[in-house]
């Protein structure tokens, strides 16, 4: 398989490249597990991401142990990347050292995601649009707004049948940058579409991690309790 | 109106001004008893969203509410993460614009009162055999558990 790496703590620099490919990253040391997904047609910045972003990456993983997974479901310069499970290296997350280097590789027929993503049925700029206008009205603390901006956009995806436009816009989510309850939003107006959505399942899982982690696994449970 | 003594008293409240995000709005009206959701809109007004008759879906101010009902409203709060209560009350605000925006006098998901529905003795399921109904109750109860 055509492997490109990059050296730790630079830019991924063929953009253009990537966005064709749509990538996964792996970690070197690993190679067998995917530790990062990509959606084609959107920008990603490796390792910089994490040291740009203003947003709470420390609160978005754990950090014990050796093994990485990593989900950089966050496409655009400056944007995010999340973690589940466990990386002793990255407590601090201007140190990257121990993340040696990063592998990409191109998405393969087999990988899941991959479908989804290739299934254009909705604008890239319109989605990222309307996730721009989620982060804003978060930052701003407008959430029952942002709320109402969630329901009534992803209701209109789904009434036309747009599953996989639905479907990318929960892999592009960064969770690092909505609170809680607007995650549950997500989660709530994609309920009834469940078996079409494809990354939902895993968007559900981060959730839940970010939340146990943040409020314990008895307030996550109650939290998303039928959301699954 | 007879109220449950296992019930928890304290998410039980008189004044719409009590609700926080939602609560099950219910009317004893002196010939029957009345339901609906009581959310809050985006300004902050505690709105009624409720099946009238069967049919006639309407979001009205609670104080209007209580006016044409013309009886003794109780608000319960459900014991539900206010994260969630905050979602449900943004499906009430999405089902009442979604109302208000095509001019739909009814329920917006093309459910009708159904005389022959009934839940399956077995599985537990509503069954529809016409495809259609909701009372008031039932119409809250679809709202809650559908965005909950």
């Amino acid at each position: 398989m055509d492997t490109l790496y990059t050296p730790a703590n630079k830019t991924i620099a063929s953009r253009d490249r990537l966005c064709n490919l749509g990538a996964q990253l792996v970690c070197p040391y690993r190679p067998e597990q995917i530790v990062a997904s990509i959606p084609s047609g959107s920008s990603f910045t490796c390792i910089i991401v994490l040291k740009t972003d203003t947003s709470p990456i420390s609160s978005s993983y754990q950090a014990t142990g050796r093994q990485v997974k990593m989900r950089g479901a966050a496409v655009r310069s400056g944007a995010w990347a999340s973690f589940v499970g466990e990386n002793a290296g990255v407590n601090d997350p201007d140190d990257f050292s121990n993340f040696g280097d990063w592998g990409l590789i191109p998405y393969t027929r087999s990988d899941p995601t991959s479908a989804s993503f290739a299934q254009e049925d909705g604008s890239a700029g319109e989605t990222s649009a309307f996730l721009d206008t989620v982060y804003d009205l978060a930052r701003s603390g407008k959430e029952e707004l942002a709320i109402d901006v969630i329901f009534e956009y992803m209701n209109g995806l789904l009434v036309q049948g747009k599953f996989g436009t639905c479907d990318r816009i929960l892999a592009e989510v960064d969770i690092g940058r909505i609170p809680p309850v607007l995650m549950v939003s997500f989660l709530t107006i994609t309920a009834a579409a469940a078996p079409r959505l494809k990354n939902r399942r895993r968007f559900h899982q981060f959730v839940r991690a970010l939340v146990a982690r943040e409020r314990g696994e008895k307030a996550a449970e109650r939290l998303l309790d039928g959301l699954e | 109106m007879v109220l449950n003594r296992r019930m928890d008293l304290g998410r039980i409240k008189r004044k719409a001004d009590e609700v926080p995000y939602i609560a099950v709005g219910v009317c004893d009206t002196g010939q029957n008893m009345h339901t609906g959701i009581v959310h809050r809109d985006l300004d902050g007004t505690a709105r009624f969203l409720e099946q009238g008759f069967h049919e006639l879906t309407r979001n009205e101010p609670v104080e209007v509410s209580v006016q044409y009902c013309n009886g003794l409203f109780l608000y319960g709060i459900p014991d539900i993460d206010a994260d969630r209560a905050k979602n449900v009350a943004g499906m009430c605000r999405l089902v009442a614009k979604y109302l208000t925006a095509r001019n739909i006098p009814g329920y917006a998901y093309a459910l009708r009162f159904d005389k022959d529905s009934m839940f399956d003795q077995v599985t537990g399921q509503l069954i529809m055999p016409n495809g259609i109904g909701l009372s008031s109750s039932f119409a809250v109860f679809a709202r809650q558990f559908r965005s909950n």
